[in-house]
């Protein structure tokens, strides 16, 4: 077994997952290396221990999971876990070729712009550009609001807690006109 | 969105993730599957089970052992080196372990990878550390487990 000594609970699981023989006193060694995770082992080697019927044919909620899965891989739409983890640029070079302003990127990968403000003909233009479904972006921006700590320890200010606010905000505090107001809320 | 379909789901997530770029997490999957999807089944059960599904009638962690449920168990022992050959039996005894409460699944999971009840040894870990209950907690509920198992099984008409 290697010991990881600057371990995260994932590499810890991992490596268990790996080393692990029904048994064959593994549990017991991790569980002796990394008692912080005890629960954690004792879990996965549950799963671990498990018998899988590879015999038996798949059933039809078991095609269905498989089709739903390469439906999703083809129409390649992102779901609601990766736009979280996604970095800022995907949501800036999304809204670039929208025409719009990074801030509005940012905002919305900062789950900062309020849903209700967001038309559905918007919406559905940011779905696009985002790879995603209009279902995935409106659960996206549901999630409460936050502000990147990056940017947070570089400015000057001292930093207040992110809130929701208008996309018009957003799109007028970046510095657009009226005219480009115009031509993205109205735009076919 | 069940365990099963969010593990689907994440699974999924990389793939597409390596799409765009090599995703080093998928290394995990080609080397040996069943251990990475094991390991993402058990974290999406961690997202999804509430409190109350985890309840595991603890109660007080020192109630008396009962003379009923110690009797029932007897000498049962599902991990018997014989009926564990049997495929049928292990797919069984599976589910049957499955229907556990939280508490109960992680003693018979232990005593399955033979970590001891309680030890004199400080180094070696018990059920009982693990757990943070007493022996005689630890045996009550060892005990409880096994008579539901049997019983189940028994249902199935395995023993």
């Amino acid at each position: 077994m290697t010991e990881l000594s600057t371990h995260t609970r994932e590499d810890v699981l991992n490596a268990f997952a790996m080393d692990f023989e029904p048994g064959s006193g593994v549990l017991q060694r991790y569980l002796s290396q990394y008692p912080k995770y005890s629960l954690q082992l004792v879990d996965l080697a549950r799963e671990l221990s498990r018998e899988f019927d590879d015999d038996s044919p798949l059933s039809a909620d078991d095609l269905a999971a498989v089709d739903a899965g390469m439906c999703r891989l083809q129409k390649a739409s992102i779901s609601l876990y990766t736009l979280q983890a996604a970095p800022a640029k995907t949501f800036t070079d999304a809204v670039k070729t929208l025409g719009l302003p990074i801030q509005v990127g940012l905002a919305l990968r900062e789950c900062r712009i309020e849903a209700s403000t967001v038309s559905s003909r918007a919406l559905a233009k940011l779905a696009r550009a985002l790879d995603a479904t209009v279902e995935v972006v409106l659960a996206h921006l549901a999630l409460p609001p936050r502000t990147s700590q990056l940017r947070a320890s570089k400015s000057t200010t001292k930093p207040v807690a992110a809130e929701k606010v208008s996309l018009e905000r957003i799109l007028r505090e970046a510095g657009c006109d009226e005219d480009a107001l115009s031509k993205f809320f109205n735009d076919e | 969105m069940n365990i099963r379909e969010d593990v689907v789901d994440r699974f999924v997530d990389l793939l597409m993730s390596d799409r765009a770029e090599y995703e080093d997490r998928l290394d995990y999957y080609e080397i040996n599957f069943n251990s990475a999807i094991a390991t993402a089944r058990q974290d999406a059960s961690n997202r999804h089970w509430t409190h109350e599904n985890r309840s595991d009638e603890l109660g007080s962690g020192e109630m008396e052992v009962s003379e009923w449920v110690e009797a029932a168990a007897g000498n049962y022992n599902p991990f018997d080196a014989d009926e564990l050959d049997k495929k049928n039996y292990r797919l069984l005894l599976d589910d049957a372990i499955d229907s556990l409460p939280e508490f109960q699944r992680r003693i018979v999971e232990m005593l399955r990878q033979e970590i001891p009840i309680e030890s004199i040894d400080p180094l070696v870990d018990s059920i009982s550390k693990v757990l943070g209950r007493t022996e005689k907690t630890i045996r009550t509920h060892r005990d409880k487990a096994f008579v539901s198992l049997k019983m189940r099984l028994e249902c199935k008409g395995r023993i």
